[in-house]
């Protein structure tokens, strides 16, 4: 155990020591250009060193890697752990049924973007943004960074972290409806819409140039943002270099380079920046349905909701080496709310309050549903646009439907017993 | 009903990659027999991972929030041996854990499986054979030694959570068995109800014997319209016979 702590703190002060040193090439680097900087990342500030401290204190690496970021402990690793079951590599001991039936069931955190490059791609007020107030960037991806406590300095530092590199100001694009038509020609013909939507217009999906393997496109496809945000998201002055050859940028994207001149990729930048965008179907916020009129058990609630989609973070410590998960015992930064869902007496004995005083998760607080199922229709509605104080459950998943939630109310209005 | 995939997924991991290098080497030393679920037969021991022994413990927490506390004796006797690493003595085939007793994973469920079979004891009336981990009669003077013995378990859980209603319920209902602490017991249990955080059935039902012998009927017939609320299907192992119904 101390070993370890050891290990993870010589590990720690190393990679501090790198950031310092490549912070510092940057700042030489820059040196040059400083009259170059946008005012983006002047505004944003941060400090890319307390970022650093930031990320593993938030444990960034349970989901994300980056190079130089210590990855996470196996047993706390959300991300490779999940993707280890989808590959059949796990093998903890469990029999092949097990492994199957867990195969079967892990769909989260397959595809994680990499943070190594994201400065590369983003802007630093982007990033900061992003991570006060996640939202769902990717169409195909069913999950979304989770809503952490982070405050706006945190996300400032965590930003400048992630992008250490001063955007430089970038000469407008000529934008005259004659490119942009140029622009959205060579978008059509091109197959962007294999991977990407641009807020509610679906892009026609012409066949590729490139030839991608399944594995590949598969990730690519999960992972292609939302092209509506190029404006507010990517750095201006590498869009075009973005658009020419990806791997330049981000050695590892699996985004093919598919523009071949200059000037296309600036009618195609210039489209993605200037042309109007429609917007998005929201997500609604489903209805809500009637109680169910017959006694509901814990186990039908355990089998739908709480051992599908909570586990893992309201989980019980004896039974996974003492971590109870970040909505139990603590962790992505939060410290803990004692939340266990793995048996009905554990949901019955509450969370603890920013006060440490524990309540009933069971009756309400504030409004005319529990607090267990105030949370599910928080998760709705943070889907629909509409983030509230309160933070939806499930933690950056797929909110539950209304059938779902009327099964866990059910549960709590008959008793919530066994 | 889908019982055994709930309880193989109430084990579910995070945990037991350490574990990974015993197995492989008992798989790769020695040919494994056909033996239940993810144990493995190793010469003339049969290891068990850390997942399966957490997987056992849970089945008796089930078997014991149904009612059935000599299910959960039985079950516990098992998986008490095999976290304490003596199976490999008394009847139980030779079993072992892939890893060592006294690494923390195991140790934390070895604490479970105590705490768990302490309440066991209390909820089966001390009609428990400690030593030999055996639901069946035993003489007075043994029934309340394990009731002594069962409220110091459930005390040391309960000074490890303080304010964990499920430790505070269980210790309750330990000290509901103990001369004079009646009153202490009631007042933990009618303050986690005002609360909201009264975690179960059987903590209802204790409420509503320590009410009778209080004359607090309003009480009683509270607590016990809220065991049977709770329990539902195992109402009548768990909560106390209706008034008027003769005494169980
Ligand atoms: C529970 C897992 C989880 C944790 C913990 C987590 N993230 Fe994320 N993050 C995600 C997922 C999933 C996405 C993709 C979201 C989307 O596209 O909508 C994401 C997206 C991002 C992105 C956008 C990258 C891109 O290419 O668009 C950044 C930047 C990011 N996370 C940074 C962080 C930082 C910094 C931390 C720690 C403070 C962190 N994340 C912690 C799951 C996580
Ligand atoms: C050591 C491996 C491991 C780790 C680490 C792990 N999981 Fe899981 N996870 C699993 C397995 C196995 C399942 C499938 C279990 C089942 O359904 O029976 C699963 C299922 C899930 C599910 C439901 C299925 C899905 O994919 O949506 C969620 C949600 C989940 N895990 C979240 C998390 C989160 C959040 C973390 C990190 C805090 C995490 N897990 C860490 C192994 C792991
Ligand atoms: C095979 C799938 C695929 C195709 C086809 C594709 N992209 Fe991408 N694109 C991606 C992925 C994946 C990313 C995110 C970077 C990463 O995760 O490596 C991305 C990122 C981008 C970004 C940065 C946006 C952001 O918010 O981070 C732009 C701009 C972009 N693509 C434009 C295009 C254009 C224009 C085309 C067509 C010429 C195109 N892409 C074709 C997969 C694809
Ligand atoms: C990815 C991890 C994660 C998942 C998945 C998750 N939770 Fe949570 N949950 C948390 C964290 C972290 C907190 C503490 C948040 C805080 O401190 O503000 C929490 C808090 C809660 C709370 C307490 C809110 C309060 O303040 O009283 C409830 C209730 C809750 N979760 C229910 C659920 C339910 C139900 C599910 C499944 C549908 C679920 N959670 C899934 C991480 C998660």
């Amino acid at each position: 155990m101390r070993g370890g702590v050891a290990k993870a703190l010589v590990a720690l002060l190393l990679f501090v020591a790198c950031e310092r040193a490549s912070g510092g090439d940057a700042a030489r680097r820059e040196g040059a250009s400083l009259e170059g900087v946008s005012e983006d990342a002047a505004s944003a500030g941060g400090d890319a060193l307390r970022g650093a401290l930031l990320a593993v204190r938030f444990e960034c690496a349970r989901c994300h890697t980056r190079d130089g970021l210590t990855p996470a402990l196996p047993e706390k690793n959300c991300a490779q752990c999940h993707a280890q079951i989808a590959r059949g590599e796990l093998d903890v001991g469990a029999d092949a049924a097990t492994r199957a039936e867990w195969r079967a069931r892990t769909r989260s955190y397959l595809n994680v973007p990499s943070l190594t490059h994201v400065g590369a791609r983003l802007r630093r007020a982007a990033l900061a943004a992003m991570l006060r107030e996640p939202h769902d960037l990717r169409p195909h991806l069913d999950e979304t960074m989770p809503r952490l406590r982070v405050s706006p300095a945190e996300a400032a530092d965590l930003a400048a972290w992630l992008a250490p590199d001063a955007e430089a100001r970038a000469p407008q694009l000529p934008h005259d409806a004659a490119t942009l038509a140029r622009g959205r020609a060579l978008v059509d013909s091109l197959g962007c819409g294999n991977c990407h939507e641009r807020g509610g217009d679906r892009l026609p999906a012409q066949a590729l140039a490139v030839p991608l393997t399944p594995d590949v496109f598969a990730r690519a496809f999960a992972l292609a943002p939302d092209l509506a945000e190029v404006r507010t998201r990517v750095r201006r002055d590498h869009l075009v270099p973005w658009l020419l050859d990806p791997r330049s940028l981000d050695p590892r994207t699996t985004m093919p380079a598919l523009l071949r001149t200059r000037a296309d990729a600036e009618a195609v930048a210039a489209w993605l920046l200037y042309a109007p965008v429609a917007p998005r179907a929201l997500r609604v916020v489903p209805a809500r349905l009637p109680l169910l009129t017959r006694r509901v058990t814990f186990a039908e609630v355990q089998a739908r909701v709480f051992g599908r989609s909570c586990w893992h973070c309201h989980a019980e410590p004896d039974f996974a080496r003492g971590d109870g998960g970040p909505g139990n015992t603590g962790g992505f930064g939060f410290a803990g709310r004692g939340l266990s869902l793995i048996s009905a007496s554990a949901a019955r004995s509450g969370a603890r309050g920013d006060d440490g005083v524990r309540r009933s998760v069971l009756v309400s607080r504030t409004s005319a549903a529990p607090r267990l199922v105030e949370v599910l229709l928080a998760r709705q509605r943070e889907e629909a646009g509409e983030a509230s104080e309160l933070r939806g459950m499930p933690l950056g998943l797929r909110a539950l439907g209304a059938e779902d939630v009327q099964l866990v109310e059910s549960w709590i209005a008959s008793g919530a017993g066994d | 009903m889908g019982r055994p995939a709930a309880q193989r997924r109430a084990a579910v991991l995070p945990a037991a990659l350490p574990f990974l290098g015993a197995v492989l080497f008992c798989a790769a030393a020695l040919p494994c027999a056909a033996v239940p679920r993810a144990a493995r037969a190793c010469g003339n021991t049969i290891t068990l991972t850390v997942d399966e022994l957490a997987r056992r413990v849970t089945a008796a927490e089930k078997l014991l929030t149904a009612g059935n506390t000599v299910g959960a004796v039985q079950s516990l006797r098992f998986a008490l041996a095999v976290a304490r690493g003596t199976a490999s003595r008394g009847g139980f085939g030779g079993y072992e854990l892939t890893s060592d007793v006294r690494a923390q994973p195991a140790v934390r469920i070895r604490v479970r499986a105590e705490r768990l079979f302490a309440l066991a004891v209390v909820r089966r009336d001390g009609l428990v054979d400690r030593r030999r981990l055996r639901a069946g009669w035993v003489p007075d003077a043994v029934r309340a030694a394990n009731f002594v013995w069962a409220e110091g378990v459930l005390g040391a859980a309960l000074r490890d959570a303080p304010a964990a209603p499920e430790a505070i319920a269980h210790h309750a209902e330990a000290l509901a068995r103990l001369p004079n602490r009646a009153n202490d017991a009631a007042s933990a249990l009618r303050e986690l109800d005002r609360r909201d955080l009264m975690p179960d059935a059987w903590s209802y039902a204790v409420l509503a014997r320590l009410s009778e012998a209080g004359r607090d009927t309003a009480t009683r017939d509270r607590a016990a319209a809220l065991c049977v609320t709770l329990a539902g299907e195992h109402a009548d192992a768990v909560c106390p016979a209706p008034r008027g119904a003769a005494a169980r």
